[in-house]
C-alpha cells in the first residue's frame, strides 16, 4: 500500500472514532434528559414546597420571597450553569393617572447561578430575595399612588426562568414560565 | 467493479443518505412537533417546523443525488473525489441549514389546557458546531483524495488494469 494510503486510513480511523463518540455523547445526552424529566421521578422540582413572600410595599426594605426547590440529576453527565431567574409583576390602579389606569411594574428581578450538580447527586436550596437584593425599590408605588377602590389592590404575576446546559455543555436547555399567578393582595 | 454493481451500490447508498438525512430528521422532528411533559403539551411552532423540513429536505435530497454519483463512480477515480468532494461540501451546508433554519435553538411553547404558559429552549449550536468541525477535517480528506488521485493517475490506472487484466486471464 502506497505511504499516502496509509496516512489517509489513520486519518479516516481517527475520525470514525470521534464521529461515534459524539454520536454516543448525544444519545447518552437524550436518554439522561428522558430520565431526568420523567414525569412520576421528581427530579426536577421548583418550587420544591410553600413559597414565603412578604409583599409589604409599605416597608420595602422588609419585602422578601423565598422559594425552595430541588434538583437530582439522575443524567449520565453534569448539569452545568444552572441558572435560576425570577421576575415579579405588580398590577394596580394608578391613582396618580386621570382614569386610575391599570399599571403592570416590575417589582422583582433576579437571577442566580447555581454552578454545577455532578451527576448522580442533588441541589436542595433555596432561591431568595431580600430588600434590595432583588425587589426594584424604584418601580414600587407608595401607597397613595395606589386605587384603593379596585379589589383586589394589588396583584402579583411571576415569570419564571431556568435554564443549564448539559452532555459536556453541548446542549443549553431553557424554561421560561410566563405570567404564573401568585396571589393578591388588599391593604 | 463493472458498471451495474457500481450503479448498485450508488442506489443502496442513496438510500442510505435518503434515510439518514432527511426520513430520520423528519420523523424526529414531526415526533417532537407535539409532545407531552409531565401533563402538559410542548408545542413546537407550526411556522418553524416548515421552515426547519423545507431545509432539510432541499440538502437532503441533494446530499443522496450527490452519493449516488460519488458511490456509483469507479474507486480512486477523479470522478468519484469530485463527487466525494461536492458531497462533504453540501453535508457542511446541511449541517449548518440546522442553524439558519432555526433547529439549532428550538424553541417550544408550553401549553396547559388552552393557555400558553411558558416555552422551552434547546440549544445545541455547540453540538453543531463539533459536528462542522469534524466535516471541515473530512472536507481536507477528501481534498488530500482528489489531488492524490491527481498526482498518482498513472499508477492508480496502471494497477486497476493490472487487476482487470489479470480477471481476465483467469
Amino acid at each position: 500500500m502506497r505511504p499516502s494510503r496509509i496516512f489517509r486510513w489513520i486519518v479516516r480511523l481517527f475520525l470514525l472514532v470521534f464521529t461515534l463518540s459524539l454520536t454516543g455523547v448525544s444519545l447518552l445526552g437524550g436518554f439522561s434528559a428522558v430520565t431526568i424529566l420523567d414525569p412520576d421521578s421528581y427530579n426536577v422540582n421548583i418550587p420544591d414546597g410553600p413559597i414565603v413572600a412578604n409583599f409589604d410595599i409599605t416597608n420595602k426594605s422588609a419585602m422578601s420571597i423565598s422559594i425552595p426547590f430541588n434538583i437530582t440529576n439522575v443524567g449520565v453527565y453534569d448539569l452545568d450553569e444552572i441558572t435560576i431567574g425570577f421576575q415579579i409583576g405588580m398590577i394596580y390602579g394608578n391613582a396618580s393617572t386621570l382614569l386610575n389606569e391599570i399599571t403592570n411594574v416590575k417589582i422583582f428581578d433576579k437571577t442566580q447561578n447555581y454552578g454545577s450538580v455532578l451527576h448522580g447527586d442533588v441541589l436542595k436550596d433555596i432561591f431568595s430575595g431580600l430588600g434590595s437584593d432583588g425587589f426594584i425599590f424604584a418601580n414600587i408605588p407608595a401607597l397613595i399612588e395606589i386605587d384603593r377602590f379596585r379589589n383586589p389592590d394589588l396583584e402579583f404575576h411571576a415569570n419564571f426562568t431556568f435554564s443549564a446546559m448539559y452532555s459536556l455543555r453541548l446542549y443549553k436547555f431553557t424554561v421560561n414560565l410566563i405570567n404564573y399567578s401568585l396571589g393578591v393582595l388588599d391593604i | 467493479m463493472g458498471a451495474f454493481p457500481n450503479i448498485l451500490k450508488g442506489i443502496i447508498y442513496m438510500g442510505v443518505y435518503i434515510t439518514t438525512t432527511m426520513v430520520v430528521p423528519f420523523l424526529t422532528f414531526t415526533w417532537i412537533k407535539e409532545v407531552q411533559l409531565l401533563g402538559v403539551s410542548i408545542v413546537l411552532e407550526q411556522l418553524e417546523y416548515n421552515r426547519i423540513v423545507f431545509w432539510i429536505s432541499a440538502f437532503g435530497l441533494l446530499i443522496s443525488a450527490c452519493a449516488f454519483f460519488n458511490y456509483s463512480s469507479p474507486k480512486q477515480s477523479i470522478r468519484k473525489g469530485t463527487f466525494a468532494l461536492i458531497q462533504i461540501l453540501l453535508n457542511c451546508l446541511y449541517i449548518w441549514s440546522y442553524k439558519f433554519s432555526g433547529a439549532t435553538e428550538v424553541k417550544f411553547e408550553i401549553v396547559f389546557e388552552i393557555t400558553n404558559v411558558g416555552f422551552i429552549t434547546i440549544d445545541v449550536q455547540n453540538m453543531v458546531m463539533l459536528y462542522m468541525g469534524i466535516y471541515f477535517l473530512t472536507i481536507v480528506l477528501k481534498g488530500y483524495d482528489l489531488v492524490d488521485f491527481v498526482i498518482n493517475r498513472d499508477k492508480i490506472r496502471q494497477k486497476r488494469y493490472k487487476i482487470i487484466e489479470g480477471d481476465d486471464i483467469l
